[in-house]
């Protein structure tokens, strides 16, 4: 485990990478750090792809940010797969909650 | 201090003669909001020092780190004087492990964590995760709400909180957060 790990986003046509650390200070630090991704949601004309499988760490502040990204693509009705590694502890715990959000949002195991 | 109260579930009594380890560490809040990444490393810290009780290794310090992280950010974030020492303990018992965090935090916080906790004891974890997601969505607060409830809702973990008086203030209380784990959920992952 790294602790200078920090995270990385990257963005492609279809959607988006997370990886690394994320464990910013607050759910409103987070708006700006995904700013992209909500813009991609924003204009989205077909389904996205938000690849989560290399973020080892992610804060509580950080799976309200993922949330909002949920939240924004039911509310634009965007079909959303977010790929995953379930030998990550939080992804394999949290990520079936949130997908619970919203209907069209399938996980997808790496 | 006058113990002004007690809050959240009921947790198992341990015999110190039986505990296999202990770590206590004191910081300054100051400190974890200057450099926030503090938190994470003295999250990685704690949870590589415990991770050896463990057969699976990697597995257990995800599982540590990340609710270590949860405490710690809390510390930081609702300690009402950031240059005040806080405090987070934790013990290895065996089948289980517990880690207590003290801080004085200001009326509205210990109030809203008493709340909190009483609902946790009361309510499905799983139903608190996702009402409390749509509520943090559309607001902008400086902490989410989730982190106690992601650790009860994930891993299991039992949670209560003392309430003291701070002699000379009525504003300020100090808070013993105690959180309890069974070691078999943390190696579960």
């Amino acid at each position: 485990m790294s602790v200078e790990a920090e995270y990385k986003l990257e963005m492609r046509a279809d959607g988006a990478t997370l990886s690394g650390v994320m464990r910013l200070v607050s759910p409103a630090a987070y708006r700006s750090a995904l700013a992209a991704v909500h813009d991609q949601i924003d204009a989205a004309t077909g389904p996205l792809e938000l690849d989560l499988a290399g973020l080892q760490f992610l804060n509580s502040s950080g799976i309200t940010a993922l949330s909002r990204l949920v939240m924004q693509a039911r509310e634009r009705s965007v079909t959303m797969t977010v790929i995953i590694d379930e030998q990550v502890s939080w992804q394999k715990k949290t990520l079936p909650s949130l997908a619970r959000l919203y209907p069209k949002l399938t996980l997808k195991g790496r | 201090m006058d113990l002004v109260g007690q809050v959240g579930d009921t947790l198992t009594p341990q015999d110190p003669a039986e505990r296999l380890s202990k770590l206590r560490v004191e910081l300054l809040p100051i400190d974890l909001i200057v450099q926030w990444r503090r938190c994470s490393k003295m999250a990685d810290f704690l949870a590589g020092y415990f991770e050896y009780h463990f057969e699976d290794r990697p597995v257990a310090a995800q599982v540590l780190s990340t609710g270590l992280n949860e405490l710690i950010e809390n510390l930081a974030k609702f300690s009402a004087n950031k240059q005040k020492p806080v405090s987070i303990e934790i013990n290895h018992y065996g089948e289980l492990l517990t880690v207590t965090t003290e801080n004085e935090a200001a009326r509205p916080q210990t109030t809203a964590l008493r709340a909190r906790l009483a609902r946790m004891a009361t309510t499905d974890p799983e139903e608190l995760f996702l009402e409390q997601l749509e509520h943090t969505a559309s607001s902008d607060r400086a902490a989410s709400g989730l982190g106690l409830i992601n650790l009860k809702k994930d891993y299991g973990a039992r949670l209560a909180a003392e309430i003291r008086a701070v002699p000379d203030d009525p504003e300020r209380f100090v808070v013993s957060l105690q959180l309890e784990l069974n070691v078999d959920a943390i190696e579960r992952g």
